[in-house]
């Protein structure tokens, strides 16, 4: 039996093959994190057969992915049920900062490991399942610009922060994370007035990279831009 | 440090190929395509694999070579295309930032040598 089955999340697993597991089909041209990716689709497979929206935050350390759940929570609760897994490398800080809300959290604490992946996830998500239906999920990674990028953790979207303090090459500097991002948030807009950060070369950039993104620019710290912001992940969930 | 990450991915794409094969094969050298989009840092790949290689015999010895790939990169405004190392933001030709990219993601076993095929 596949040790990805048994996960406590109803409806057993989607179309999975594991006669697949002890042929020696040749290695050569399949992708090296095929075994992520596999369970990653497995994940997605799963939130979409409970009907939860499953929403990847990743970003550098700082940029403000927890402090920006907190907005999003308390914007959409009560409208929407939501869960969080929370990455981190050390601790829980996060992971209490979520419960504080109210909110069913799962902590995935890496012990120094660089990004989370898709079997982390799923333990995760065998555990939070136990706290009922979400309509919308979130995965918070380890905060890194770079090692995040290759690992699909069953996202329907995949949202990449960049906060105006950071400056406004990071696409420049990080194409790989931006390659694969669906949405770029601009984050802490509220100090614009106090650094040089040029949005509009940070769009066209990311642009560049990944030509599907979309952008949104806000500040958790007032406010700004913040209903765009749940309006449009209410907008992701079926049905509302 | 994800490219312990991807060394066990070798691994893992690998060991039902390495079971199937006879007792006295040995793996000399595994070439291994990688993307400027996949944050492949080879040094650091070449270094994971030589810890993960000892978890199968036929393995064990064997070195990693990355052979990097490219990104295909196309300007929209002059119709100019050339393979380029890493992203980039401006045509050298036209100057312009109305680029499109292709390819770039690969990450996988090209080419695996051994003491009696190459495959």
């Amino acid at each position: 039996m596949c040790e990805y089955c048994g996960c406590g999340i109803p409806d057993g697993p989607p179309q999975h093959n594991h006669e697949h597991e002890n042929v020696a089909v040749s290695p050569v041209y399949k992708d090296l994190l095929a075994a992520n990716d596999h369970i990653a689709q497995h994940n997605r497979e799963h939130l979409r057969r409970m009907g939860s929206f499953f929403v990847h935050l990743t970003s550098s350390p700082g940029s403000g992915k927890t402090t920006l759940l907190e907005k999003t929570v308390e914007s959409l609760k009560g409208k929407l049920s939501m869960g969080v897994i929370e990455g981190d490398v050390a601790t829980e800080n996060d992971a209490e900062r979520m419960r504080a809300m109210g909110i069913p959290t799962q902590s995935i604490v890496t012990d120094g490991a660089c990004h989370l992946d898709a079997k982390q996830v799923h333990h995760a998500l065998g555990h939070i399942a136990e706290d009922g239906k979400f309509d919308l999920l979130f995965v918070e990674n380890v905060g890194n610009l770079v090692c995040p990028a290759d690992f699909d953790l069953g996202e329907d979207q995949r949202v990449v922060l960049v906060s105006v303090t950071e400056g406004d090459d990071k696409p420049e500097k990080y194409p790989p994370i931006f390659r694969h991002a669906d949405v770029l948030v601009i984050s802490k807009t509220d100090l614009l007035p106090y650094v040089d950060f040029d949005i509009e070369k940070v769009k066209k950039h990311a642009r560049v990279i990944s030509p599907r993104i979309r952008f949104f620019e806000l500040s958790a710290k007032t406010g700004d831009g913040i209903a765009e912001w749940a309006t449009w992940l209410t907008s992701l969930v079926p049905g509302k | 440090m994800h490219e312990l990450s991807i060394a066990q991915g070798m691994m893992a794409n690998l060991r039902p190929w390495l079971d199937d094969q006879p007792e006295d094969l040995r793996v000399l050298k595994i070439v291994v395509k990688a993307g400027p989009f996949r944050a492949v840092v080879p040094d650091a790949l070449i270094f994971a694999w030589e810890v993960v290689r000892n978890e199968h015999p036929k393995t064990a010895g064997s070195v990693v070579e990355v052979d990097a790939s490219f990104i295909e990169v196309k300007c929209r405004a002059c119709g100019e295309s050339w393979n380029a190392e890493r992203a980039v933001f401006k045509c050298p030709k036209c100057g312009s930032d109305n680029l499109e990219f292709g390819g770039g993601n690969e990450l996988f076993i090209e080419k695996i040598e051994t003491n009696e095929k190459n495959m």
